[in-house]
């Protein structure tokens, strides 16, 4: 699935994050297999090994079906209830409310209840068959009759159009399914472990514990991004329905009042579940979207999701092929480096660097042809914070255990430390060069949305205009010279030159208004 | 046999009468207060940009049920011995379910001292004192009115 049941073109920008969010469940079931496997294969010989896994995601596929099933029925009954306590006097007022939602979804069946609950919520239950927006008392208490209702409403309507409530929903079951494998794993690779011993069966544990972690919090990172922009997608459908910000605005501002009005700070755990599932209602109230951003918050934690989804893989790979571990009855590393599983990784970075692409089109359109230069460049500096950080850092604890083992090899040197720190960034920019060549491609022939060739044949351009530019820098500067830092740095530098300058003339060329902005229609 | 739904329903109609005169804007709600009582106790739940009540919205609904029930049930056994003993399972599990666990029950004694306590509990929950003396005789008198409706009906 890749976010296709978006229904309007609007929302498609919505799709860079479901799939990033799928690709993330998909590579955290490969890691868990991969590893399970791994762990148990020199007991158990070839074709079992991933039974534990297999068994594993069935129990938690299991016990998500039940929790989903559990949902449903607590639905159906919220829902009698409201059908039930719905007084003649309510009716009246209710059948008005849903009048004017059908009006701005444009959604003939919409239906609106009254849900007993005393929070402060509107939310869309369901937006593809019987779409049916919650109201709860306590809202209706605070804004029947008025502005702010509308206000509220048309945003609702903004998530039935969006026709991906039921999709978003299916992500968080599966977000639990997968975090419910990550645990089932761990008593059972302790199990294993134990009954492998030796320190280096620690070392892999520690090395599965890490990578379940980093994909939980990838995964969750990805779904608050995707959260986060539904919102903001559907307040800007709000402002544009109504014809008018003041009455979302109003009701936005009324929201925040009520929540700084709450006094009692919660604990940290739920800190924590607010700070991913309720984005800032104070940054709302710009509409962020209507002036082609997406915000800060947002691009960081793609970013890290990025990376994190990449890392599974990788990491799991690393783990399964017996690299990390280095066993004598593993795998030898040129072997390692043969296996199939090698092809987990490169399907991941391929998929990776398309959904990159489709976010970059996506804002890019938005912003319409009022794309700025600082504008594109930090949604690119966002993007990629989050991959050279934690890389970087990764490198410095990997350094650091390196240098206090006897066995561990040698440190990075500043060949080494160069090409570890530039590496990224300059991912990053042939990246955005690449994406902004493709948009100038695809722009001329009015593409409204974003294609693969253009991508790959703007990709492969900047990628030769690299290598020519490094070409010349070596000619230029290194010409007589054997130093390996030389050669690094003329690398570094041709790429980052030969990138940047194609980027820029992209950028020069989509600002020259042949770009479409088709939400502008 | 008294049924459940009769029952809510003597209770909707007493509720949303109690509402429309003390909080107009909570009225629509009383049908909701009577089905599911227990939704409106403990905090609110957290919801993607939504506020959990507790502390912030402080719903009359939830507190003038909870008095017309517990003067109604007393009005309800003072006329017919037994009568809630002999009620339907479901009539007796909603009766429990209005109150939280382990929450002390309103105490029905005297007119004054009944109406005392609903006031201080209106006042509690941030209401004055003269508009929470003039609802608690109104929920004295509603539940009056529901006690003396169940009755008649078993």
């Amino acid at each position: 699935m890749d976010g296709k049941s978006l229904a309007t073109d609007q929302y498609a920008g919505l799709r860079p994050f479901y799939q990033l969010c799928w690709l993330g469940l998909g590579c955290s079931l490969i890691a868990l297999l991969l590893i399970s496997g791994n762990l148990q294969s020199r007991r158990l010989g070839p074709f079992v090994p991933f039974l534990p896994g297999v068994v594993i995601v069935a129990l938690a596929v299991s016990v998500g079906l039940l929790f989903r099933k559990k949902a449903r029925t607590a639905q159906s009954d919220m829902e009698a209830v409201a059908r039930r306590s719905e007084t003649d006097q309510l009716r009246r007022k209710l059948d008005i409310v849903r009048d004017k939602a059908r009006r701005l979804s444009n959604v003939g069946n919409l239906d609106v209840l009254l849900v007993p609950g005393r929070d402060v919520s509107a939310w869309v239950a369901r937006s593809r068959h019987r779409a049916l927006i919650q109201l709860t008392s306590a809202f209706w208490s605070l804004y029947q009759g008025s502005p702010e209702l509308e206000g509220a409403m048309a945003h609702e309507a903004g998530h039935v159009v969006a026709r991906d409530v039921e999709h978003f929903h299916g992500l968080y079951y599966l977000v639990g399914i997968v975090g419910g494998a990550w645990t089932l794993f761990v008593p059972v690779a302790l199990g294993v472990l134990v009954f492998l011993g030796g320190s280096e069966a620690a070392l892999s544990l520690l090395t599965v514990a890490g990578t379940m972690g980093f994909s939980a919090m990838a995964i969750a990172g990805t779904w608050s991004a995707l959260l986060v922009a539904r919102e903001l997608q559907a307040d800007a459908f709000a402002v544009n329905a109504l014809g008018d910000a003041e009455r979302v605005k109003t009701f936005l501002q009324r929201q925040q009042e009520l929540r700084l009005k709450e006094g009692a700070r919660p604990s940290p755990l739920k800190a924590a579940w607010r700070w991913l599932i309720q984005p800032d209602l104070a940054w709302r109230m710009s509409f962020p979207v209507l002036h082609g951003t997406i915000g800060a918050r947002v691009e960081l934690m793609l970013g890290f999701g990025v990376f994190g989804v990449l890392m599974v893989p990788l990491w799991s790979v690393l783990l399964a092929t017996g690299v990390l571990e280095n066993k004598a009855a593993g795998p030898t590393p040129s072997q390692a480096q043969l296996s199939p599983a090698w092809l987990v990784v490169l399907a991941a970075a391929l998929a990776l660097l398309w959904i990159v692409y489709q976010f970059l089109w996506y804002r890019n359109r938005s912003a319409g042809r009022d794309l700025r230069l600082l504008h594109s460049l930090g949604t690119w500096a966002r993007l990629s914070l989050p991959s050279v950080a934690l890389s970087v850092l990764l490198l410095l604890v990997l350094n650091s255990i390196r240098s206090a083992t006897a066995e561990g090899g040698a440190k990075l040197g500043p060949v080494g430390w160069l090409l570890a720190v530039t590496a990224l960034p300059l991912i990053w920019l042939v990246l955005w060069a690449a994406a902004t060549l493709a948009m100038v491609w695809e722009g001329r022939r009015g593409a409204t949305r974003p294609g693969v060739p253009h991508a790959l044949a703007a990709l492969a351009a900047v990628l030769v205009a690299g290598v020519v530019g490094t070409t010349v820098l070596f000619m230029l500067v290194d010409r007589d010279s054997s130093s390996k830092l030389g050669t690094a740095g003329s690398f570094v530098a041709g790429f980052f030159a030969a990138a940047l300058a194609m980027g820029l003339w992209g950028h020069r060329k989509l600002n020259e208004g042949r770009y479409v902005d088709v939400n502008s229609g | 046999m008294l049924t459940l739904d009769e029952t809510k329903g003597v209770f909707v109609e007493k509720l949303e009468e109690l509402l429309d005169a003390e909080a107009p804007q909570e009225a629509d709600s009383a049908g909701a207060y009577v089905e599911s009582p227990e939704s409106f106790q403990g905090h609110g739940k957290e919801r993607i940009a939504g506020v959990p009540g507790a502390g912030i919205v402080e719903l009359a609904g939830p507190i003038l049920l909870k008095g017309i029930v517990a003067v109604a049930a007393a009005v309800w056994a003072q006329i017919k011995d037994q009568a809630i003993e002999d009620a339907s399972t479901a009539v007796r599990d909603w009766l429990a379910r209005v109150f939280r666990k382990g929450e002390a029950r309103l105490s029905v004694t005297t007119k004054e001292e009944t109406v005392a306590a609903i006031a201080t509990s209106l006042i509690r929950a941030g209401w004055d004192a003269d508009k929470a003396g003039r609802a608690a005789k109104r929920v004295w008198q509603q539940g009056q009115e529901a006690g003396r409706r169940l009755a008649a009906t078993t």
